[in-house]
């Protein structure tokens, strides 16, 4: 613990003397960065060193806040959430120091400073032992989070999505403030160690949706991802990396944390869970295919991939609550295995879009195109992350589906458990149905930014950019192999956090987990076998070639004679056919300007799609706030005697509910 | 079930030696449905080998990944055929979990053919690009649903334990699958009705739209590693259909028949069929969907 405490330190002071070194912009650059990457590495140390050697080392102090102390404890579960928080941290600050170097109009020391707050609040968040301390940690990490979101605030549109960000957090922070007020109450104390088992099944119910809903709009499920969307493109690329790989996954941390206090799991949980999973994973998609803006499509594509995780948490649950161990273990091991994995290439992906940003001052897909040329690494490194987040073969983003569905099939073989066999079905069905869209989603993000011909003379100024930004995005590229072909170890690391969650003894741990060891090794043979063939392929094709006449041309133009950057298939026309057929979900809207005359100068096409979520219950939502508001402002009458007598009368109200609680 | 059968490293051989007949089988049924002698049977050996004899041509456009292409299709199906078991004899490669992996591999290889498509720049590659990515999204459903059906009937999550059932299989249930998965062979093979394979009007098509720019040795390594795919695709559902429960040489020879047989009702559809219209297609693959569905129920009683 004491070595956490330390990371801990050198990370906060590494804030603190960016903050000192505002003046100077390099000085405040370096040592920000390299006072938080030093910090998560240690942290990194601590972390792994608590995970494997099963101890779970705690600290107390008493605290002057009501109802709080300084626990922290490092259980498997918080140690295994700290492990992608710290690595993608430390990735993303080296990058960082790269990337704002773009930026050195602008003062660079107190966005340091938020960032390096920003990654301690986080891992208090996963130590926390108590709950006062848990929230002062989430406020801090949200309202952090919010300031970097703002670090562009002279654009009307970054100010709308912090607006929208600030507003999101503190709603979903409202749920959290109730579920623990009533976890509380049941265990007569917000100490994290009296809360297991303390709540009653009645209470348990209200408690679990509580947190469903709270943690839930911090993890982006659908409905409650609206913030997602504006917040992450807002935010400097580093900083978009941290909140989509780690920031989010806190919402899943909570969720881990509290069917872990409630101990006996109801089954329509688990079922409320897949089913949020499965819309959030086939939705986030589709308006992920529909979205031209390369940050924003990432976005949405973390709400596809969160919903991946409460797919596989509630196939988990659903273990739980039937008792059968292996579904639980596969699902909440495929959950944790899928929060590692996209915190790797989604980190990846954000930062590759980022020196696309840096150096073309664009993010918008329909102007990019032939990048790949200008930037071959960062080019090889995005098509890395594409592979490994469509949840191919060999990189790691299969193996962690491999888990959730074996999960689901699991749960579909127990043929006397049709509750368990319903909800492996559904999943199993949206799991493959995410698994083509995400192929669609990133070969229009891969292949219309980065292939082809470039779109604009921006998307012609691409180049790779420093050591500083491409050797944390090599770093992880090489992680998506490693955690891909070295899969069949993970049991062992899963089996900890996945047990604890579950509550299962070890020797059903243990038991679960072997079953789960096969597919992992059999799925790494094959891959193996896979870069063979791919070898001799390659090899074959060399032979063949050898000697041969080898040409260049232009591609096959079918007639025309002069082939222009622009008659290149479109983002939006790739996305096409699925905004066509699935107009319902995505709601395609168009601004057409038809070529008129003998000899037509202007015409122009506009496309784009609508968030169903935000415009038809956001947006109705909040103009019913909005009513409501504007007629209480009946109520305000500027006449101090009224003021007095509302005052008056909320006291009396006060005291009339607190006497009634503790009669 | 054992992991690995070296008896079987045999069938990955025979799917690369055997599936590009199958290409010339197909043609020959529809020129006998036209009343046309047809090309030669083998015709398709004779094209992979005079393509792989000749020089290439690259547009100055593409990158890497173009080339990488080809190597991805070919590479992606043999592997995968170590996956498919035959003739009620487990595959070189068996373990649980392997279904999984062989679709995703199909996944893998479809990706880079999409983005080597695109990375030639060209409006008509983009175009079959999309379609093919639409098109896959729901057949993908289609198929792990089917599988669902066949896993629940055998209890393995295992191509080779799938399909080769120890209990009885529901009729009904194994009817409807293999009737949805039939659609999901002619889709992913890109047959008739959902993409015709011989037509030369770019708009049309989406499959050959995609490998316009490919040639050479690597428009071979295209043309094989499709003809896999029909073999794969075809074996699958041939064994979903009649299970073997023995196996041995007599089964497998028993299996190709089977298989050919298939391949006679391919062409069959595609001589007496006309190519759907494209927005129809979807309708045609989600119907497949429901009748997997249905026989899902029908297990859930």
């Amino acid at each position: 613990m004491t070595l956490f405490f330390i990371s801990l330190a050198v990370i906060v002071g590494g804030a603190l003397a960016a903050l000192a070194a505002s003046a100077n912009n390099r000085i405040a650059n370096f040592i920000g960065s390299a006072g938080c990457a030093a910090g998560c590495a240690l942290g990194l140390y601590a972390a792994v060193d608590a995970l494997f050697s099963g101890e779970a080392p705690s600290f107390h102090a008493p605290w002057s806040v009501p109802y709080g102390s300084l626990s922290f404890s490092m259980d498997p579960l918080s140690a295994f959430f700290l492990i992608p928080l710290f690595g993608l941290c430390m990735a993303a600050a080296v990058y960082g120091a790269g990337y704002m170097a773009h930026h050195a109009d602008r003062r660079l020391g107190p966005p340091w400073f938020f960032y390096n707050i920003l990654v301690a609040a986080m891992a208090i968040v996963v130590t926390a032992g108590n709950g006062v301390l848990f929230l002062v940690a989430w406020e801090v990490m949200s309202i952090s989070s919010f300031i970097l979101v703002m670090f562009d605030h002279s654009q009307a549109s970054t100010r709308r999505a912090g607006l929208i960000y600030i507003v999101a957090a503190h709603l979903g922070v409202a749920f959290l403030f109730a579920m623990f007020i009533l976890l509380g109450g049941e265990a007569g104390s917000l100490d994290f160690d009296t809360f297991k088992g303390a709540a009653s099944p009645a209470a348990a119910g209200v408690i679990f949706t509580l947190a469903l809903i709270g943690f839930g709009s911090k993890a982006g499920f659908m409905p409650f991802h609206v913030w997602l969307p504006e917040a992450h493109p807002a935010a400097p690329s580093h900083v978009s990396a941290v909140m989509s790989g780690v920031m989010i996954k806190m919402g899943v941390y909570g969720l881990l944390r509290v069917i872990y206090f409630l101990d006996q799991p109801q089954w329509w949980w688990g079922a409320a869970l897949i089913f949020i999973g499965v819309v959030s994973g086939v939705m986030g998609a589709m308006l992920a295919l529909g979205e031209n803006d390369m940050k924003r499509l990432l976005a949405y594509s973390s709400v596809e991939n969160m919903g991946i995780i409460a797919a596989a948490m509630g196939l988990g649950t659903l273990g739980m609550a039937t008792h059968t161990h292996t579904v639980a273990a596969l699902g909440f091991g495929g959950a944790l295995y899928h929060v590692i994995n996209h915190s790797v290439f989604k980190g990846l992906l954000f930062m590759g879009a980022g020196t696309v940003l840096a150096n073309t001052h664009t993010q918008n897909i329909s102007l990019l195109g032939g990048i790949m040329k200008k930037a071959p690494l960062t080019g090889l490194f995005f098509a890395v992350g594409s592979v490994a987040i469509c949840g191919l073969p060999p990189l790691n983003g299969f193996m962690g589906e491999l888990l959730v569905y074996m999960a689901a099939f699991t749960g579909i073989k127990e043929v006397s458990n049709k509750i368990l066999m319903a909800g492996g079905v559904v999943t199993l069905a949206g799991l493959a149905m995410i698994g083509g869209l995400a192929v669609a989603v990133f070969t229009k993000a891969f292949g219309m930014a980065f292939l082809g011909e470039a779109r604009s003379e921006k998307a012609a100024m691409a180049h790779d950019p420093g050591r500083l930004m491409t050797w944390p995005m090599g770093a992880l590229a090489a992680m998506t192999l490693v955690l891909g072909l070295g899969a069949p170890l993970t049991p062992h690391l899963l089996a900890a956090p996945a047990g604890l969650v579950a509550g299962f003894d070890p020797s059903h741990v243990k038991e679960a987990f072997d079953s789960m060891a096969l597919p992992l090794y059999g799925a790494a043979i094959v891959s193996a076998a896979l870069a063979l063939f791919l070898f001799i392929a390659w090899a074959v094709r060399q032979s063949a070639l050898k000697g041969k006449q080898i040409r260049r041309a232009v591609t096959w133009d079918c007639g025309y004679a002069a082939p222009k950057a622009t008659m290149q298939y479109t983002p939006s026309s790739f996305a096409q056919p699925f905004t066509g057929y699935f107009r319902a979900i995505l709601r395609p809207v168009s601004k057409l300007e038809i070529p008129d005359g003998y000899f037509p100068a202007k015409g122009s096409f506009t496309g784009w799609i609508v968030d169903v979520c935000d415009k038809y219950v956001f947006a109705g939502l909040f103009s019913a706030v909005g009513w409501t508001i504007a007629k209480l402002q009946k109520v305000k009458t500027f006449r101090a005697n009224v003021y007095i007598f509302y005052t008056t009368g909320a006291i009396i109200a006060l005291f009339a509910i607190t006497f009634g609680f503790t009669r | 079930m054992n992991a690995f059968n070296p008896a079987s490293l045999a069938y990955p051989v025979i799917a690369l030696a055997v599936s590009p007949f199958l290409l010339g089988l197909i043609n020959r049924t529809k020129a006998v449905w036209a009343g046309r002698r047809g090309q030669p049977l083998l015709q398709a050996y004779y094209d992979i080998e005079k393509l792989f004899g000749k020089g290439a041509v690259y547009s100055k456009t593409t990158t890497w990944v173009f080339r990488a292409g080809p190597i991805a299709s070919l590479g992606c199906m043999v592997t995968a055929s170590f996956l498919v078991p035959f003739g009620g004899n487990p595959a070189a490669l068996a373990f649980e979990g392997d279904i999984i992996l062989f679709a995703y591999i199909m996944g893998l290889a479809r990706f880079f053919t999409v983005a080597a498509a695109l990375d030639t720049g060209s409006a008509f590659e983009g175009m079959g690009a999309s379609r093919e990515v639409f098109f896959a999204v729901i057949t993908e459903v289609v198929f792990f649903l089917g599988l669902a059906a066949l896993v629940i009937q055998t209890g393995s999550v295992s191509l080779s334990g799938v399909l080769k059932a120890e209990g009885a299989l529901g009729w009904a249930s194994t009817s409807l699958v293999a009737a949805a998965l039939f659609v999901v062979i002619l889709a992913e093979n890109c047959r008739i009705p959902v993409d015709d394979p011989n037509t030369h009007l770019e708009l049309t098509m989406i499959h050959e739209v995609m490998v316009l720019d490919h040639s050479g040795p690597d428009f071979a390594f295209i043309q094989a590693a499709q003809s896999v795919k029909l073999w794969l695709t075809c074996s699958i559902l041939a064994q979903a259909l009649i299970p073997v429960m023995h196996g041995g040489v007599l089964s497998s020879i028993y299996m190709v028949n089977v298989v050919l047989a298939l391949c006679i009702a391919i062409g069959t559809v595609e001589s007496t069929m006309a190519r759907l219209r494209l927005i129809n297609v979807p309708q045609l693959i989600v119907g497949a969907g429901a009748l997997c569905a249905l026989g899902l129920i029908l297990l859930f009683r």
